[in-house]
């Protein structure tokens, strides 16, 4: 293959990568095939070479990423599956004791709140009220786990509708996310084909392996606010009349931006420094058999 | 049935009908393009993502040629395909489908 080497270089190279840990079987029937059709094409005259294997290979890639994937849980198995989702969710992975702590402290918050509130003592009934979601939410966190024994989806949902209510607390909002990606992924909540459930942790990607992107992602969003304010402040877009006693929708738009970033950096943030600590203490890691 | 589907079955029919029976997939590609009037090729994942998708379904079978003609011409073996009964149903059925339905008699009609 003398024409085009660089697509025919790019396209072989794809290939080994997307078939990579396959059965043998299908990895070697999908590169030779790949093979004998880049033959085909290359030593067809009528062929624009280059470009027409370049652009097959780039315009494929979603198809074959999905084939993968596919072909994945197609040789697990269903009993492997069922293997692997009570591993991932069982009482040894970091995502169960997260969401038990949420939980008990969202839980033990809640009742004090409406042991202790001002409803009775003549108050406006404001603490008893805050009080109600947390109450609800550590409820509702605690029973879903036990819920989750049986019930998988079901178990799963409520415990996400309790971290949802937990994080209307500002500071359990990144141990509240994390509990909500958690169940997510590990109640099989992420596809609506129930034959297709992805594995909590594919081999070397385990959730917290991930752990700096989220750093990395942090530190993105806080340039981005950064950035938003700094070139506001020195574009000239604000009107010289803006002052603080008399601010201006512009101006606050640019704030707003910066804040909202800043506050999504943080819980990004937080999600990434819980995510490294616990790879750090547990090292966990599910493999397949 | 996705369109795809429908175009690699109704190409295989065209196969039969010129002698051709089994075919690969480049081959499969070309045929397409031109049934279609496309300018491009199907992309490699497309085509035999739905190749695999299709012989799962019994729709399509396939086997490696014999690797001395291969090796005679100097080329990769090739991966033949070949329609089965059951992608002639799968077809027909498509087909019935996708063709309008006859008029309903929706007038009043006192018997």
């Amino acid at each position: 293959m003398t024409v085009g080497p660089t697509a025919v270089r790019v396209c072989r190279t794809w290939t080994l990568l997307y078939t990579r840990g396959l059965p043998v079987e299908i990895r070697e029937r999908r590169r030779q095939e790949i093979e004998s059709d880049l033959w085909e094409q290359l030593h067809d005259s009528n062929e624009p070479t280059r470009r027409g294997v370049l652009g097959r290979t780039l315009r494929g890639i979603h198809a074959d990423v999905w084939w993968r994937y596919r072909t994945l849980l197609e040789q697990r198995g269903a009993r492997q599956r069922s293997h692997d989702m009570k591993k991932t969710t069982g009482s040894g992975t970091w995502w169960v004791p997260v969401t038990v702590v949420l939980g008990v402290v969202i839980a033990t918050m809640g009742i004090l709140g409406l042991a202790l509130g001002d409803a009775g003592e003549g108050g406006s009934g404001a603490k008893v009220l805050a009080s109600l979601p947390p109450a609800i939410g550590g409820f509702l966190v605690i029973g879903g786990l036990a819920a989750r024994r049986q019930r998988l989806v079901t178990g799963s949902r409520l415990v996400i509708a309790g971290a949802v209510l937990a994080a209307l607390d500002p500071l359990f909002i990144p141990v509240a996310a994390l509990v909500i990606i958690g169940g997510l992924w590990t109640g099989n909540l992420v596809t609506n084909d129930r034959d297709d459930r992805p594995r909590v942790e594919l081999p070397g990607h385990s959730m917290t392996g991930g752990w700096y992107r989220w750093l990395v992602a942090a530190a993105l969003l806080g340039a981005a606010g950064f950035a938003v304010l700094i070139v506001w402040e020195n574009s000239g877009i604000v009107p010289d009349d803006c002052t603080e006693a008399n601010p201006c929708w512009e101006d606050s738009v640019a704030w707003l931006a910066w804040i909202l970033s800043w506050l999504s950096a943080m819980v990004t943030g937080g999600i990434g420094i819980v995510l490294g600590v616990l790879r750090y203490f547990s090292r966990h890691h599910t493999r397949p058999a | 049935m996705l369109p795809l589907e429908v175009a690699i079955l109704s190409t295989a029919i065209d196969f039969v009908a010129s002698g051709t029976g089994r075919f690969h997939g480049f081959l499969l590609a070309k045929h397409l393009r031109g049934a279609e009037g496309a300018k491009l090729l199907t992309a490699h994942g497309t085509l035999y993502k739905a190749l695999s998708r299709m012989e799962k379904a019994g729709w399509l079978v396939s086997e490696w040629e014999d690797p001395e003609a291969a090796a005679d011409e100097g080329r990769p073996r090739r991966r033949l395909y070949e329609m089965t009964a059951a992608g002639h149903a799968a077809l027909a059925r498509a087909t019935e489908q996708a063709s309008p339905a006859p008029p309903r008699d929706v007038g009043w009609n006192p018997v």
